[in-house]
Parts: C-alpha cells; sequence; structure tokens
C-alpha cells in the first residue's frame, strides 16, 4: 500500500453509508479511507432513519 | 504479530503436531473446528434425510386428491416439522458446518476463538432435534401450527407445543453461542496482512450473518417465550379476550423470520461467491460492492418483516411502506448477481460439479427472487397469500438457493476435507436429477398457487389433480437423488482418489495455497503472512 488510508471526513463516511445501501462500490475508493466503527454505527442509523422516512412521506404524498 | 513464519507446502509439517484423540470422545469432547465442522454437516445431512421423508409424507398424500395416506392432523403435523427441522436443522447446521471448517483455515487462524463454546454449540443441537421428533409422539401428536407457530393456534395445541418450544430455545441458544464464535474469529484471529478487504467473501458473508442472528435469534425466543407463558402461566400476550393480539405474534415472529431468510441466503452467496471465481479462474468481480451489497441486503432486511402479513390487516399506507422497501432489496441482490455473471464473463469456464451447482443456484435463486419480487406487490399477494405460488416460491429461495450451494460448497470442499476427490461422473449426475426433479416438483407449484391452490391442506378439490401428482413424482424423484449424494460422499471418503492440495488451480483462499489435502487437523499454528 502506497499511500497510508486518512481519517474520513463526514461527507466520505456518508458516501460509504450509501454506497452500501445500493451495493455499489469501487474497492480503490473502499481503501483509500479509514473508517471507525462508531462512525459507520452513528452515519449508518442516520441514513436508515431518512430511508424509512423518505418512504414514508412517499407513502404519505401518495395517499393523501 | 512477531511470527512471520510462512509454511509453504510442506506435507506433514503440520501432522507432528496432531495427536489425535480417538474413539468417541474424540467426538463429544471435541474442541477442533474441522472435527465440530464435520459433525454439523453430517448432523444436518441426517436432518434433511428426516426432514426429507416428513416432506415425502406430504406428497404421497397429495399425490391423488381425497384422504389415502395420513389424517388430517398427522399431515399437519408433517407440514410443521418439515419446515421446522430443514430450517434450523438442515440448512443452517449446514452452513454452520462450512463456517466452523473455513473460516479459521481462510483466515489464517489455528481454530475458532471459542472451541469449548463451540463444542457445545454443536451438542446442543442432538437434543434439540430429539425433542421435535419426540413431539410427534407428545399425546395428541405432533403440533399442526405451521413453522410460523402463529398464535392462537400455537396456545392452543397439546402438549408437544411445548417439546416444539423448548427446542427452539435450544436451537437459538446454539446459534446465538455459534455467532459469537465466528465474530470473535474473524474480527481477532486473522493472520498478519489479511485485512478485512482481502478476506475470502465467504468469511465476508458469515460475519454478516452472525450478527444477523445476533440481532434475531432472541426475538424469536421471545416470541415463543411469550407463546409458553400464555400456554402455562396466564399471560394474554396474544389472546385478544385478556387485551393482547394475535397480529402482535406475526409481527414479532416476522421481524425474526425475514431477516433469517437472509441468514440462511447470505452464507450461500458467499459459497458461490467462492466456486465461480474458481471455475471462471478469474477474481471475483466487484468483490467490494460483493461486500456492500450483503451488508445492504442485511440492513434492509429489518425494515420489510411485514410483507408477510398483508392480509392479516394493516392500514394500506403500512402496506404502500412494506411493498416499496421489500421491492428496494431488489438492487443490492441484482448487484450480487450481475457480479457473479461478470465473473464468468470472459472466464476460462470448466463445469465441474461445484460449479454446475453454483450455477443451478444462479438460475434458479434468480428465478425465486423474481417470484418473490411478485409476492411483495401487495394487490398481488392478496390473491396469492398461502397459495402454493408462496410454496413454490420460497423453495425456489431454499432449495434452489441454499440447497444447491451447500452441495456447491461440498463438492468444492471435499477434496481438501477428506484429501479423495469424488467420483466427477456420478456428482454430475446428482446434479441433472436434482436440477430436473427440482424444477419437476416446484415448477408446476407456481401454476397450482396461481390456480388457487391453498397450501396446507391434506386434500384438495379435482382441477389441481394432474399438477400434484406431476409435483409429487418429482419430490421421489428429488428424494431419491440425494441417496446417490451419500453415496457420492461415502464414496469419496473411503475409496475416492488422491486429491492434490490445490486441486481446483483456478481456487486461491488460503486452505488451498497453504494446507495440504486433507488439511491436517491442526493447522496454522503459526499464522501465514499474507502480502
Amino acid at each position: 500500500m502506497a499511500d497510508k488510508p486518512r481519517k474520513a471526513t463526514l461527507l466520505q463516511v456518508l458516501r460509504m453509508v450509501l454506497s452500501a445501501f445500493i451495493g455499489i462500490r469501487k474497492r480503490g475508493e473502499a481503501e483509500k479511507i479509514e473508517v471507525t466503527p462508531v462512525q459507520v454505527i452513528i452515519v449508518g442509523i442516520i441514513a436508515g432513519a431518512v430511508f424509512v422516512g423518505t418512504i414514508v412521506s412517499v407513502v404519505r404524498f401518495i395517499t393523501r | 504479530m512477531s511470527a512471520v513464519h510462512a509454511p509453504t507446502h510442506d506435507h506433514g509439517h503440520d501432522d507432528h503436531h496432531a495427536h489425535k484423540p480417538s474413539g468417541i470422545m474424540r467426538w463429544v469432547a471435541s474442541t477442533n473446528h474441522k472435527d465440530i465442522g464435520t459433525m454439523y454437516l453430517w448432523f444436518s445431512f441426517a436432518m434433511f434425510l428426516v426432514g426429507g421423508v416428513m416432506a415425502l409424507i406430504i406428497r404421497s398424500e397429495l399425490f391423488q386428491p381425497g384422504l389415502q395416506i395420513v389424517k388430517p392432523e398427522f399431515f399437519n403435523s408433517m407440514t410443521t416439522y418439515h419446515g421446522l427441522i430443514m430450517v434450523f436443522g438442515a440448512i443452517m447446521p449446514a452452513f454452520v458446518g462450512f463456517a466452523n471448517w473455513l473460516i479459521p483455515m481462510q483466515i489464517g487462524a489455528p481454530d475458532m476463538a471459542f472451541p469449548r463454546m463451540n463444542n457445545l454449540s454443536f451438542w446442543l443441537l442432538p437434543p434439540a432435534a430429539l425433542l421435535l421428533i419426540a413431539a410427534q409422539f407428545a399425546p395428541g401428536g405432533g403440533a399442526g401450527v405451521g413453522w410460523t407457530l402463529y398464535a392462537p393456534l400455537s396456545t392452543q395445541a397439546g402438549p408437544a407445543m411445548d417439546l416444539t418450544i423448548f427446542a427452539i430455545h435450544i436451537l437459538g441458544m446454539s446459534s446465538i453461542m455459534g455467532s459469537i464464535n465466528i465474530i470473535t474469529t474473524i474480527l481477532n484471529m486473522r493472520a498478519p496482512g489479511m485485512g478485512l478487504m482481502k478476506m475470502p467473501l465467504f468469511c465476508w458473508t458469515w460475519l454478516i450473518t452472525a450478527y444477523l442472528l445476533v440481532a434475531v435469534m432472541p426475538v424469536l425466543a421471545g416470541a415463543v417465550t411469550m407463546t409458553l407463558t400464555d400456554r402455562h402461566f396466564g399471560t394474554h400476550f396474544f389472546n385478544a379476550a385478556g387485551g393482547g393480539d394475535p397480529v402482535l405474534y406475526q409481527h414479532i415472529f416476522w421481524f425474526f423470520g425475514h431477516p433469517e431468510v437472509y441468514i440462511i441466503a447470505i452464507p450461500a452467496f458467499g459459497v458461490v461467491s467462492q466456486v465461480i471465481p474458481a471455475f471462471s479462474r478469474k477474481p471475483l468481480f466487484g468483490y467490494a460492492s460483493m461486500v456492500y451489497a450483503t451488508a445492504s441486503i442485511a440492513i434492509l432486511s429489518f425494515m420489510v418483516w411485514a410483507h408477510h402479513m398483508y392480509t392479516a390487516g394493516m392500514p394500506v399506507e403500512a402496506q404502500l411502506y412494506f411493498m416499496y422497501a421489500t421491492v428496494l432489496i431488489a438492487i443490492p441482490t441484482g448487484v450480487k448477481v450481475f457480479n457473479w455473471v461478470a465473473t464468468m464473463w470472459k472466464g476460462s469456464l470448466t463445469f465441474e460439479t461445484p460449479m454446475l451447482f453454483a450455477l443451478g443456484f444462479l438460475f434458479l435463486f434468480t428465478l425465486g427472487g423474481f417470484t418473490g419480487l411478485v409476492l411483495s406487490i401487495v394487490p398481488v399477494d392478496i390473491q396469492l397469500h398461502d397459495t402454493y405460488y408462496v410454496v413454490a416460491h420460497f423453495h425456489y429461495v431454499m432449495v434452489a438457493g441454499a440447497l444447491f450451494s451447500a452441495f456447491a460448497g461440498i463438492y468444492f470442499w471435499l477434496p481438501k476435507w477428506t484429501g479423495r476427490m469424488y467420483n466427477e461422473t456420478l456428482g454430475k449426475w446428482h446434479f441433472w436429477l436434482s436440477l430436473v426433479f427440482f424444477n419437476v416438483t416446484f415448477f408446476v407449484q407456481h401454476f397450482l398457487g396461481l390456480a388457487g391452490m391453498p397450501r396446507r391442506i391434506p386434500d384438495y378439490s379435482l382441477q389441481f389433480a394432474e399438477f400434484n401428482m406431476i409435483s409429487s413424482i418429482g419430490a421421489f424423484g428429488f428424494g431419491l437423488s440425494q441417496l446417490l449424494f451419500l453415496y457420492i460422499v461415502i464414496k469419496c471418503i473411503t475409496s475416492g482418489e488422491k486429491a492434490a492440495d490445490r486441486q481446483w488451480e483456478g481456487a486461491d483462499s488460503l486452505e488451498w495455497t497453504h494446507l495440504p489435502s486433507p488439511a491436517p487437523w491442526h493447522s496454522f499454528e503459526t499464522p501465514p503472512v499474507v502480502k
């Protein structure tokens, strides 16, 4: 490994979690950053809640 | 991490340390991951035969309309215990067997993290299996409540239900301990240089599955415990007369039940992700995507449970929510299917038995996934709920998905486990017989379901007669084909040709590149160095 992975910014963790939601991610991108489990869990829970919230609001909008 | 000894192909080097205990105590008191893995696999095959015989009793009765062979109560008991035994006794332990054998070897660890707990995890299974079988002989016979054990049927069933509940408690404990062991092993015992993103995908799928198990097995334990207290201790969790709600049971059960589907499917994905690259002679396409897709499927699996209960009564908003969320799971699953296809693209493909089973998995699991999408659509599901369409759907996922993948894995790793090769011709026979008879059995059940035949009935109207007869013939063919599998495995162990250390030249995980065949009783006492 040439360059050491850098600590991830919030935006990078978010990008990682979102790519997990679709299931598509470049390997190079995955190895570039270093994330801690705490970061993933917090961002993951928030993104999960947003995901559920989005579907719920779509449903609300349709059944209005 | 100072040990940087790189064991190459020094045959028998590890054998010096192998002071195998002999006799029955080798197995009863075993703390060796390979022996425990072997026991898991044989146990699950035994349960596969028991559950298979139950399936054949069901199909015998359904061969013709009218009641010929068994009483309706016994028929109901058969559908119930066929499901329970196949899910908890056959498929899940089979993949735990794979995990025990392979995870330490694939990450370069000497054994599982908690070898004694590993022993306990396994030895809890036989008593649970005995309870499930003993339930048939309880007063009033087995509990004919369906494998989902829905209230209020389950709160009213006879004493067999208590044996069943206890069996599920024990099985749950075993699964949770097994999962803790797997998580700890993978996170803490990887060889130097074996980063998480360098692990074979099989280890990744088991890491994710183990988290799923730890999350949902307690939920199932809670559901059946509430059933138990409703039955005996005067609670009213599921009793509407006492202020409870039977639909609550369905919510709790399926909050476990839907992730359970993925607990079975994800390790199967892992096996296929080892087999397809090996026989395509290419690395797995989109490794990182596969890891992320698996994680995604696992997370989404917690958000979709009520698609199993559209007809139980819920507001249209909830139906829409669960429909949309369910449809979205097709995205990561599609990513995986495309990745497997892309792995084969322009590869040097050969079609030995493991690859045939992996391809059978790929085709038929995709078909089962599609019928799942059909069922996720609320108005369609309201028509098809509790029909044979559902039975066909989940057998495509469970049998052509999980079981075919387990067969692929067994043929793939038999040379490594036993040091001997199976008979390739017979293996191919096993595949083609299984493939044909599987489809004869289950494809026609789609038509039965679309025509309105309900599941879990011992008798049916005349218009369903032909397809049921075809399905029953297929079922007996499928069942008998599995005896060929038993013969192939026994013949391989006793008199197969000597296998090479790296029997499949396309296989590149540590158990093939660093260990002889058969894998020595103790392996990687000094960890290999992974570059």
